[in-house]
């Protein structure tokens, strides 16, 4: 890409073809930012110079407009999510991102630069080639136009003089003859160029030519002008007359470089006085205030971000070196008061300076600072000023004459002026600025101007390019200024917490900070929950002014946008919008160019610039709104594929406006995906809040089995995390007893009844099951839960020929039809059969039927919690066995899988029967441990410690072990444990009646594996 | 509330899953504009409102290259203000595409519509045959 806009605005694009540019307007725009390729113009700078007589919401909708044609004239390929890298958005405007060897004029510029004396002159010859005619006329007559045109203009003449010396000094006087005549003709008052034609005529023979050019020269000079030609002609004149022999050599220097400024004295910076952050600056502004001569120190920067705070410090530095001080304001509004802040600045400045310095530095003009501020009428004893009828010239002799009399004053005493908020003057005040900065450098005054930058008109922004201008952009502190900002103003450590959500909602502006301490302060709560709810009022106010100068279409958006958060995905947002990607990109791009939103790294993400910023625009908008709002964010989040937490987050201020059936199951979706990542105490708080909201709907069928859904769900997130019989647990299934009789049994309550009966079964109440399970009914898997559970209450009874039947027909009355979805736990039925028939199989001594049943199991294997059911099952019938080699592996694997899971008492048992398989003690206890009373609701374990202890050699301890064990009532299921326990103090004991009694128990129980073993130890005996 | 709502309203092409509910909004307010199958309708809505609701207003525009004509309006009655949101920001909406002209005829104006008081205030000019232009 390459820009030309020495001549009319042309852009070559990289295939060599000229690019279509649009409308005037549009092409007026690009020139603008043509003319400083590389830095950002302000978005207001543009409009100032664009759309003069527009409203400011309007005109930034036409550039924005604007913005997006040249976009895509100037990169056909791009896709509107892609950003654009020629014409890039940086807050506060635009910048045009070519480098400087690509546009014309920075090539002229970068030649003459680089042109030394002795150099040749091919490079200005070239780059004097790229002049196509009068710069920019796409800008028309406007002052910055102007300018800008006699800008490019000089550098164009620097250039034609730079390269006629250096033809001079390569003697090639004919060629600086032809160029200086056509040259003289567009410029004829170019002093330095009649020079060059002079001597060119005078070196190449031609004296009578010359000296005839240097008539003409002064002719024309005295005609048009009304002066003689300046020393240098008429010296060269004079030699030519004289025949100097110095006429001879190449002129002289060329004077094109500027002199180096002198550098500035450097004091110890000061130690800031209550200013966090802004030492770099502090040090910028003892730097001016102690250097010799005037300055202009220009601090800009958006709203509330100290730039008022760091002039103050300035004035109190000042008043500590001796200087007469004053300060003035801009006034926000339609017509602000003119010359208000040019009157306070004076008033200042009288009250401060000595009285006879002000008055005889205003004496050649009377009491001008009166007319400005009339009550300096009384104080200073100064005449009236003459009194003009013309009004232009009036007001001309006010301005040389405030201008003039300050610089009077300067001399006396230095002076500090202050304009605050300069981005508000009034016109007549703006002019007085820009005159008073122009005539600080043989002064001794600091002229200090604050504005905001993307707000500024050109004037004041502009007094940037004065020589003697130095400025102080201030951006938002660091995190740990904002820490030391707090802990100042609350005289207390605030936690680092407190301050990253201070620094992320603030982006580090200390007016912003500051306030919401005054609000934490007051509240008492310096907390960082508190600093993320509140939205002070003053800091709201300066929030919506900013926002409202936003085009309608872009506010519109960004209204939606602050309802996604501080940082949101546009296509969710575009979703919400139902918006074109052209057309919402181009709307979100203004809030960029404006400061208001930022880039992230992703492109298809933005950010606004602080979290404040993103609650003004939420919070005016109204309780409903944004509920309406919320609810479509939620459904924008689903159909772009995104995650129900995401949806429960928008879906929680949406629930005025939405049916409590519709939010239920979005946040029984995010409890399951904060169950996935084990953020277990989430998903019961998700659940519950679930419930909470389900509750608010009118009873009905449809509700009863959402209900139950949700119940049974908590119901398995507190088992995971707490015991099995907890009073979480215990409540859940206590609320569902009574929906559980009313609801017509269907398939999407089978799991809720399972989970009923089985805690049931488990709490030792196996009668509640069979009452609710209703056999019979005419859901099929009704009946299976009932026989299933009635299985288990066939075990706690040590009828194991009763549970082997009732879990055979459990698994013949399968139907063919889908399983239940059990939520939560992934529970597969099948594999919850499977694994007490295995179970029972393995007590009455079918070691083959166990195994086929834990083979079924096994194959039939899906989420974590049914991996680590099925594994306990494989340990434990092994360890019917006691066969330690294969206990080891499933007890290890169920560790393993408990451990990812939660599910506390599962991780117990496995430690037993790993204990026990290892013969690891410690691991056998510690699973003991775990367990607590829990042990006593699995009597496969009972036995496994003191069968060790006796393995181990320690027969005595076995033997209290065991006794101590059978010393507790062995009732329900425990009395599997008793014939292993009686075995066992038997053969530690010596004690044959205890392996009578054990086989004997064992038979009566049918208990194979225990009678084989007592068998064994009588044998031994 | 410094912000007025109205500036909560967007503009935007209908969305092909609205374009029924447009030409009955539009049956209420512009019958015959409404009968026109060959328009493309947009619509000032607010963002928050449910995708059943209404727009608040309605252009409908024949696109011709770099010449887009504004083929009418439908507005609820008694809303002047609506007509000029809508206009404004169509123009803004049309500055991002490749058209250059938007052009209207305000002698179509079967909603008594003052529509070329309307137009002018929304920033069209006077063109040739006694058009209405806004250069884009």
């Amino acid at each position: 890409m390459e820009l030309r806009i020495l001549g009319p605005l042309e852009a070559i694009g990289p295939d060599g073809a000229e690019v279509d540019l649009g409308t005037p307007k549009q092409r007026a725009v690009l020139a603008m930012l043509a003319t400083q390729p590389g830095r950002v113009v302000p978005v207001q700078r543009l409009i100032d110079e664009l759309w003069a007589d527009e409203p400011p919401q309007r005109a930034l909708a036409s550039l924005q407009a604007y913005v997006s044609r040249l976009r895509r004239a100037l990169e056909p390929g791009r896709s509107s999510r892609d950003r654009s890298a020629v014409l890039v958005t940086r807050a506060p405007g635009y910048l045009l991102a070519v480098p400087g060897s690509r546009v014309d004029a920075a090539r002229l510029a970068a030649a003459v630069q680089s042109h030394r004396p002795g150099d040749d002159p091919a490079g200005l010859t070239a780059a004097l080639a790229l002049w196509r005619g009068d710069p920019l006329p796409e800008l028309g007559d406007s002052p910055l136009a102007q300018a800008e045109r006699a800008r490019l203009q000089e550098l164009r003449f620097t250039a034609i003089e730079a390269r006629s010396e250096a033809l001079l000094a390569l003697g090639r006087e004919a060629d600086v003859v032809y160029a200086g005549e056509a040259a003289l003709a567009e410029f004829p008052y170019r002093e330095r160029l009649w020079c060059h034609l002079v001597l060119a005529l005078y070196r190449t023979g031609r004296r009578a030519d010359a000296l005839a050019a240097c008539a003409r020269a002064r002719a024309l000079l005295i005609h048009d002008l009304g002066i003689e030609p300046g020393p240098a002609l008429q010296r060269l004149e004079s030699d030519i007359l004289r025949d100097s022999p110095a006429l001879g050599g190449p002129a002289g220097p060329s004077g094109l470089s500027a002199p180096a400024p002198a550098p500035a004295e450097v004091r110890a910076p000061q130690e800031p006085a209550g200013l966090v952050g802004r030492d770099r600056e502090l040090a910028a502004i003892d730097r001016i205030l102690d250097a010799p001569g005037g300055r202009v120190l220009l601090v800009c920067g958006g709203a509330g971000i100290g730039k008022s705070a760091l002039l103050r410090e300035a004035a109190a530095r000042a008043t500590a070196r001796g200087y007469a001080v004053g300060a003035g304001s801009g006034v926000q509004g339609p017509r602000p008061p003119v010359f208000l802040p040019w009157a306070q600045a004076l008033r200042g400045v009288a009250q401060s300076a000595d009285e006879g310095a002000v008055v005889g530095a205003f004496a050649p003009y009377g009491n001008l600072p009166a007319v400005l501020d009339p009550a300096l009428a009384e104080v200073l004893p100064l005449p009236a000023p003459e009194r003009l009828a013309d009004a232009e010239l009036a007001r001309s002799r006010l301005y040389r004459g405030i201008v003039d009399g300050l610089g009077r004053l300067s001399a006396a005493v230095p002076l500090l002026l202050i304009l605050d908020d300069a981005h508000l003057l009034d016109a007549p005040s703006t002019t007085l600025l820009t005159l008073c900065a122009r005539a600080v450098a043989g002064s001794r005054i600091t002229l200090a101007v604050g504005f905001r930058a993307a707000e500024a008109p050109d004037a004041v922004a502009g007094l940037a390019g004065e020589a003697h201008a130095v400025q102080l952009r201030l951006e938002g502190l660091t995190t740990a200024d904002v820490a030391t900002l707090a802990a100042r103003r609350t005289a207390t450590p605030v936690a680092a917490e407190t301050v990253g959500v201070l620094m992320d909602r603030t982006g580090g502006n200390p007016f912003f900070v500051e306030e919401l301490l005054q609000v934490l302060v007051a509240e008492h709560a310096l907390d960082a929950e508190a600093a993320r709810r509140h939205v002070p009022a003053r800091v709201q106010e300066v929030l919506r002014r900013r926002l409202a100068r936003l085009p309608e279409q872009s506010l519109a958006v960004l209204a939606v946008a602050a309802v996604l958060g501080r940082e949101f995905d546009v296509p969710v947002l575009r979703e919400m919008t139902m918006t074109d990607e052209l057309e919402l990109y181009d709307a979100l791009d203004t809030a960029v160019a404006t400061g208001i939103l930022a880039a992230t790294d992703d492109p298809g993400r933005l950010r606004f610039a602080h979290d404040l910023l993103r609650q003004a625009a939420y919070l005016d908008q109204g309780p409903l709104r944004r509920a309406r709002l919320h609810a479509r964010a939620a459904e924008a989040v689903r159909r772009t594929g995104g995650s129900a937490t995401a949806m429960a987050a928008h879906l929680r201020p949406a629930l005025p406006a939405v049916p409590p059936m519709q939010a239920a199951p979005v946040f029984a979706a995010a409890a399951g995906e904060a169950y996935e990542r084990t953020a277990h105490a989430e998903a019961a708080s998700l659940l519950a809040e679930a419930l909470a909201v389900l509750l608010n709907a009118p009873r009905s069928q449809e509700r009863d089995v959402l209900e139950l859904d949700l119940r049974v769900r908590l119901a398995y997130v507190h088992q995971s995390t707490d015991e099995y019989l907890a009073a979480p647990v215990a409540e859940q299934y206590d609320l569902m007893e009574p929906v559980l009789r009313r609801v017509r049994p269907v398939p999407q309550i089978v799991p809720a009844l399972w989970g009923y009966a089985s805690y049931h079964t488990a709490a030792g109440n196996p009668g509640r099951v069979a009452d609710l399970a209703r056999p019979g009914a005419e859901e099929p898997w009704a009946r299976i839960v009932a026989d299933v559970h009635a299985g288990y209450a066939a075990l706690l009874a040590a009828d194991l020929a009763g549970a082997r039947r009732l879990f055979g027909a459990a698994l013949a009355a399968l139907p063919g039809t889908d399983l239940p979805v059990f939520p939560i736990i992934g529970w597969d039925p099948i594999a919850g059969i499977l694994g007490p028939a295995a179970a029972t199989e393995s007590l009455m001594g079918d070691a083959a039927a166990a195994e086929a049943h834990l083979r079924a199991a096994r194959g039939r294997r899906g989420e974590l919690f049914q991996e680590m059911y099925v594994s306990y099952y494989t340990a434990i019938v092994a360890a019917d066995r006691l066969d330690a080699a294969a206990v080891e592996p499933a007890a290890a694997a169920t560790l393993e899988l408990a451990g990812r899971g939660g599910h506390p008492e599962y991780r117990g048992m496995a430690r037993v029967l790993l204990g026990w398989a290892r013969a690891d003690e410690p691991v056998l206890a510690l699973g003991e441990r775990e367990l607590g009373p829990a042990l006593w609701r699995y009597p496969r374990l009972l036995p496994l410690r003191p069968g060790l202890v006796l393995a181990l050699g320690r027969p005595a301890e076995a033997a209290a072990l065991a006794t101590e064990r059978l010393a507790t009532p062995l009732d329900g299921l425990n009395r599997f444990a008793e014939p292993d326990l009686r075995r066992i103090l038997g053969e530690a004991s010596g004690d044959r009646g205890q392996l009578t009694t054990a086989l004997r128990l064992a038979r009566a129980l049918g208990h194979v594996p225990a009678a084989e073993r007592a068998e064994a130890a009588l044998a031994a005996y | 509330m410094l912000v007025p709502v109205t500036a909560l309203l967007l503009v935007r092409r209908v969305p092909p899953g609205r374009l029924d509910l447009t030409r009955a909004t539009a049956q209420r307010w512009n019958d015959a504009l409404a009968r026109d199958t060959t328009l493309q309708w947009w619509e000032l809505v607010d963002p928050a409102s449910d995708d059943g609701h209404p727009a608040a207003a309605l252009a409908a525009v024949r696109p011709g290259g770099p010449v887009v004509r504004l083929a009418g309006l439908a507005i609820p009655p008694g809303r002047r203000d609506r007509a000029v949101q809508v206009l404004f920001a169509l123009v803004d909406a049309l500055r991002a595409t490749t058209a250059r002209t938007l052009e209207a005829a305000p002698s179509a104006d079967p909603q008594g519509l003052e529509l070329q008081d309307i137009l002018r205030e929304a920033g069209f000019r006077p063109g040739l045959d006694g058009r209405e232009v806004v250069e884009l």
